[in-house]
């Protein structure tokens, strides 16, 4: 028995000429919600849709719980919720019908009144529970997304792969879906791509960053934020002309950004030698007479900074 | 569902998620569809033959009674399961519903398979089933204006008759989802299968026998404007054997190569 839910081996994908994903490797391990980050047309629902099956690879494989989803694709599936980037039912089924329909899709029997049980729970937990009746077609995009969580969710899958699932949500929507994955740790593997990198970080595990096909960091959130570059917060008060000069023609000195706050300006400046930074930043800037320093300590690194230079480093090279 | 469960290997059958997309295309049917068929269906058949048979006095005496029947089956349900069925594939494409089903533990050959399935028994249930009952029961039942009371042909004939055009039936059906699964266009997949029930329907027996194996039972039912009982009516109005039981075979192998050559050609569809 393995250990990881998903396992993707030197995954290529091409569509004529276009080298879509180049080599992706990547482990989610069983019971753990993984995070799966990259920019448009990185890559992501490509990957996404060889593991269900929709797209032939090019070469490689891919494994959910140790079955190969190109040999046995539908043992693989019988395993797996699935929510694609765009949500599309029938359109004369109700919200009801689209779920009870997956539900009947599955291996596995269950009685009439213990799967309309079931739907119902499901449908009211998602937010639809008024709208039960109103047929697909007739959603918003916003509905169709609670809709196709709900799909995703009824048979209780061991592995959720959800693509851009707070995608078209408004924020009640999107805290919601926040909840529920929470809510599945440790009942089931969550997969799942997003742009909300707050998100990611508030419920993620561990995540893999996607860039032009390939994959260019992965692993738990905290070691992937060591990838970030440091940044300082500096509030600082008056002429701050010379000070900024000064700081910027410094090697280490990666970026200075520069807000108005009232009397005072707040900077934060990134940094890529934190050493250095440590020794000389503040003598740097105390030693000039038109500006007074009133705030200076490291701040928090955060998802978006690591991503930033993740994402920024590859496409440098 | 359990986990543990889940993590017992299972046998799985070999068109996996069959039944649920059966039951899934077989709903659409209870639906507005149905009403549509129920509302069709009964005005071309029992309109149609209570005017042929009752009301019109100036009708033609020999497409009186169940060669009527046979007539207007053999015209329209082929026509019907080229309608629907050219749609099938198509309308799963184009609204991106077949790749959202896909990502369910269902094969493709299940999905081709249960759309066959599916958009047939629907149509034999609305056009073949429902509308042979009713003539069944009322046409021997009524004096025609003109000529002899019609005679209720044997139940065992009948169901065989019944059998040939829900076969008829399949066999378009199968045609029309094969041709999807090459073509993602409606109007020359229509326009094909148009062209083979013309075919079909103007080309002498003998002539299609020459090209099949063994005839495919729809040529039997060629040449109707020549207002001659065909094999069908005659084995049914007149007892006669039915010749030859060949084509009939060679109908429903046709029906499953379609079905088969359909499902390896969706296989490599990619969404």
């Amino acid at each position: 028995m393995t250990d990881l839910a998903l396992e993707i081996h030197d995954l290529h994908k091409r569509f004529g000429r276009a080298h879509v994903l180049h080599s992706v490797d990547l482990s989610v391990p069983a019971d753990s919600i993984y995070g799966f980050l990259g920019p448009n047309g990185a890559g992501k629902s490509t990957t996404m849709k060889i593991v269900m099956g929709l797209l032939r690879p090019s070469g490689g494989r891919a494994l959910v719980f140790g079955e190969d989803v190109h040999r046995d694709g539908v043992r693989a599936r019988a395993r797996i919720g699935y929510l694609p980037q765009h949500n599309r039912f029938h359109s004369y089924r109700s919200c009801r019908d689209v779920v009870s329909y997956v539900a009947h899709l599955y291996p596995g029997r269950r009685s009439h009144r213990e799967l309309r049980l079931r739907v119902d729970e499901l449908l009211e937990l998602v937010g639809l529970g008024d709208k039960m009746t109103r047929k697909a077609g007739k959603l918003s995009g916003g509905e169709a997304q609670r809709l196709g969580i709900a799909q995703a969710l009824v048979t209780e899958p061991d592995l959720l792969i959800l693509d851009e699932p707070a995608a078209s949500l408004d924020p009640l929507g999107r805290r919601d879906v926040l909840t529920l994955l929470e809510n599945l740790r440790g009942q089931a593997t969550v997969f799942y791509s997003t742009h909300i990198l707050e998100d990611v970080q508030r419920v993620s595990d561990s995540v893999a960053v996607l860039a032009d096909g390939r994959v260019v960091a992965q692993g738990p959130i905290d070691q992937l934020l060591q990838a970030a570059d440091t940044s300082w917060t500096v509030r600082i008060v008056g002429d701050t002309t010379a000070a900024e000069r000064n700081l910027a023609a410094e090697p280490w000195v990666t970026e200075i950004e520069a807000h108005q706050r009232g009397e005072h300006d707040l900077w934060t400046v990134r940094v890529n030698d934190d050493s250095a930074a440590d020794e000389r930043l503040l003598p740097l800037l105390v030693g000039h007479d038109e500006c007074d320093v009133i705030e200076f300590h490291p701040s928090d690194k955060t998802l978006e900074e690591a991503y930033l230079s993740i994402v920024g480093a590859n496409r440098a090279s | 569902m359990p986990r543990d469960a889940a993590i017992a290997p299972r046998p799985f059958p070999v068109l996996p998620g069959l039944g649920g997309l059966v039951r899934g295309e077989l709903g659409r049917w209870l639906g507005r569809r149905g009403l549509v068929h129920l509302v069709c269906w009964t005005v071309i058949t029992q309109i149609l033959l209570l005017n042929d048979t009752i009301w019109d006095d100036q009708g033609l005496a020999e497409w009186r009674g169940f060669d009527a029947l046979i007539h207007i089956w053999w015209v329209a349900t082929p026509l019907a399961a080229i309608a629907i069925a050219q749609n099938a594939l198509i309308e799963e494409r184009h609204n991106q519903t077949a790749s959202w089903v896909l990502s369910k533990p269902v094969s493709r050959s299940s999905f081709v398979v249960a759309k066959i399935v599916g958009d047939s028994l629907g149509l034999i249930f609305f056009a073949i089933l429902l509308q042979g009952t009713l003539v069944y029961l009322w046409m021997p039942e009524v004096t025609p204006a003109e000529g002899l009371p019609i005679e209720r042909p044997d139940f065992m004939r009948f169901l065989v008759v019944v059998g040939i055009h829900s076969l008829i039936i399949v066999f378009f059906v199968a045609m029309t989802v094969c041709l999807t699964t090459f073509i993602p266009w409606r109007g020359p997949v229509a326009a094909i299968g148009l062209i083979v029930w013309i075919v079909m329907w103007t080309s002498p027996r003998k002539e299609i026998e020459e090209y099949t194996i063994g005839g495919l039972v729809t040529g039997e039912l060629g040449d109707v404007v020549s207002g001659v009982y065909k094999p069908i009516s005659e084995y049914l109005i007149f007892d006669a054997p039915l010749e030859p039981t060949s084509s009939v075979v060679s109908t429903a192998v046709a029906a499953l190569a379609f079905t088969i050559i359909g499902s390896l050609v969706f296989r490599r569809e990619q969404f």
